[in-house]
């Protein structure tokens, strides 16, 4: 094999002197695209009952970033994810899936089906279906009423769910019933049933809370695993988690997005230490 | 196929052998002691049409997590569709030999008023018997599901909404007999109905009707969409997120088993002779529910096992002690799910799993036992 690298020895050989070897063909070049926001949010206001919860949020999420969310108790990071998986709408602002889905025209089910998966804080799993059959329910795939009365597992389906069993370390629990699981493990559940949905864009709202230190460290070894596969928005309030997988952090306090960097600039910045230390800083 | 697996083979077994027995057995000399007259045969066959509504009010209940308090209603209008047939073909043969029914007489009607059109043909109202329980439950399903309204408030409106019939259905002036109903009928298809063979038949139907739609049922619940239906019952504000129209599962499933009563109205009501508004009733309603809890909701052999016990020890009791099936019954809605949270199914559940330990195990609908009846 040739080593086509940048730096490397040997060079690509070049094209024909002609510009567009295709031209003609139907196949014309678009503009590149240096990066692409997966998911943007544009100054989003919410607002229950006089209490501003997000107050101009900007929000841009490339694709096949990780992001780590943080701030206070009440900053509107869930009222974030509310307002992307389409459970309370904006008094004003835009959010955009993907360039083109507007997610403030859509109700859950469509931004779900679209490929946006979300964890809940307390975890929600279906107690009285087995780990299989949770799994089985989320696979991606046509879910209208006819065609999941119809639907019979592929063997590539089957395989797939294996591995997201051994991904979230379930596989000898698969007959269980999902309501007998430890807190841990249906946190794990619930992210594998996320995985089973191929989803574009994760929101994990707090994955780790009551999780053993072992367990967390799994999560997040599991979390960068997927790295490239989604887009993973993550909620957390444990830093040291954070900190082990986050490559950018967005600082959130009064719905306003306080900071936004690696984990050293943030904790470095005096903002974001008053917004922590005095509340009424910020 | 994934339908006819051990549950269901052992469901069509025991319901196949019970329906021959009692076959066989009507066949015997009238002097025989195990001799079945035509009156118990019918009085089976009533059960089998019991059966089949409460496996219905199962699969919205016992899956779904909807309970409904009025699937009477579709029973008794799927019994008024074949009722109004059965009571054209009586033709001139009523007690004033006029060519309307007796009723119609006395409301001084001399003609069928229009909402009777189509009564005459037999294929018209058969598919009346599914269409009209069907359409009700899909109006009023889409109205209550739509604007999220679910657990006990869906029950009581369910159950005005059966009330509110019961009462339409006494007035004369809506020409469905008021309160005396439909009764006296003669014929069906040509055949004279007060004969042995008439009920002989009529009960291998409704043992038919019960195995058809106990496939139905097993076919949605050992689908992915029964998977569904079990996520709609334990959170469905979680199954929206999964991408699911929790609304159409709902609509679906309550609109098909709405059309199963009607189905076990209609073969209810030649082999009862009758029907009148009391099959409106809520009682009525409830006590098919509670056939439902004792047997074991989630289950569907539960519910068929739960409406044979109970009318069985309704007959019994109300024959030797008229007065006291009400109190009977009364005691039932306290005790079982005090005493028995997962019915009778899940007595036999626990002791097949002591006989065959790690064998049977009980199926994805089955409840948690401690969880059971909070819903």
């Amino acid at each position: 094999m040739a080593d086509y690298s940048p730096d490397g020895a040997g060079r690509a050989p070049a094209l024909s002197a002609r510009a567009d070897p295709f031209e003609g063909l139907g196949w014309t070049p678009k503009a590149v695209r240096r990066q692409k926001y997966l998911l943007l949010l544009e100054d989003v206001s919410v607002s229950f009952d006089g209490f501003k919860a997000l107050d101009g949020l900007d929000l841009r999420l490339a694709e096949g970033e990780i992001r780590c969310l943080i701030g206070p108790n009440g900053a509107g990071k869930s009222t974030l994810l509310d307002v992307i998986t389409g459970q309370t709408r904006p008094d004003f602002g835009e959010a955009w899936f993907d360039e083109t889905f507007n997610l403030l025209e859509e109700d859950e089910v469509s931004i779900a089906q679209r490929g946006i998966g979300r964890k809940f804080q307390r975890p929600s799993v279906f107690e009285s279906l087995s780990v299989w059959s949770n799994l089985e329910l989320a696979l991606q795939g046509p879910k209208t009423v006819w065609r999941s009365w119809r639907a019979r597992l592929t063997g590539a389906e089957r395989s797939f769910l294996e591995e997201i069993l051994a991904l979230v370390s379930l596989s000898d629990k698969a007959g269980e019933l999902a309501g007998a699981l430890s807190h841990g493990q249906k946190q794990w559940l619930e992210i594998g049933t996320l995985l089973a949905q191929k989803p574009r864009v994760l929101l994990l709202d707090e994955p780790v809370a009551g999780m053993t230190p072992q367990e967390i460290e799994r999560s997040a070894e599991l979390i960068l695993s997927l790295e490239g596969r989604a887009t993973i928005l993550v909620v957390e309030h444990d830093m040291k988690f954070v900190r082990s997988i986050a490559r950018t952090v967005t600082v959130l306090c009064r719905g306003q997005a306080l900071a936004e960097g690696t984990m050293d600039q943030v904790s470095q910045n005096p903002r974001v230490r008053e917004a922590y230390l005095g509340e009424a800083a910020c | 196929m994934r339908v006819w697996d051990a549950p269901t083979r052992a469901f069509a077994l025991v319901l196949g052998f019970f329906a021959s027995a009692v076959l066989a057995l009507s066949f015997l000399p009238a002097g025989n002691a195990l001799a079945l007259g035509p009156f118990t045969v019918s009085v089976l066959g009533k059960y089998l049409c019991f059966a089949l509504l409460a496996l219905s009010i199962d699969l919205a209940w016992g899956y779904l997590g909807i309970l409904s308090l009025g699937h009477g209603a579709f029973f008794a209008l799927g019994g008024y569709a074949f009722g109004a047939h059965l009571m054209r073909q009586i033709g001139d043969r009523g007690v004033y030999g006029s060519g309307v029914p007796d009723f119609m007489v006395f409301l001084g009607w001399e003609e069928y008023p229009w909402h009777w059109l189509g009564t005459d043909s037999f294929a018209f109202s058969l598919f009346m018997v599914f269409c009209a329980p069907g359409l009700l439950a899909f109006v009023f399903g889409w109205t209550a599901f739509r604007s999220r309204v679910s657990g006990v408030y869906f029950s009581i409106i369910s159950q005005a909404l059966t009330y509110a019939l019961s009462l339409a259905f006494f007035l004369n002036a809506l020409g469905y007999g008021g309160n005396n109903g439909f009764t006296d009928f003669k014929t069906l298809l040509g055949f004279d109905l007060n004969t042995a063979g008439a009920g002989r038949a009529l009960f291998a139907l409704s043992a038919a009707a019960l195995l058809g739609a106990y496939l139905v049922a097993r076919s949605l619940v050992a689908s992915r969409l029964g998977l569904a239906m079990i996520a709609v019952r334990d959170n469905e504000t979680r199954l929206r997120f999964v991408g699911y129209r929790v609304e159409r599962v709902k609509l679906f499933v309550f609109t098909l088993s709405a059309m199963m009563a009607g189905l076990a109205g209609a073969l209810y009501v030649p082999q009862a002779g009758i029907i009148n508004p009391n099959s409106f009733a809520p009682l009525f309603s409830i006590e098919m529910v509670i056939c439902v809890a004792l047997g074991g909701r989630g289950r569907l052999y539960g519910a068929v096992i739960g409406a044979f016990l109970v009318n069985a020890a309704r007959s019994g009791l109300s024959s030797y002690f008229p007065n006291a099936w009400l109190f009977a019954f009364g005691a039932l809605f306290i005790a079982v799910p005090v005493a028995l949270p997962s019915g009778v199914a899940g007595l036999i559940e626990k002791g097949a799993r002591r006989l065959f330990p790690g064998r049977a195990a009980s199926g994805p609908g089955a409840f948690p036992e401690k969880e059971a009846l909070n819903g």
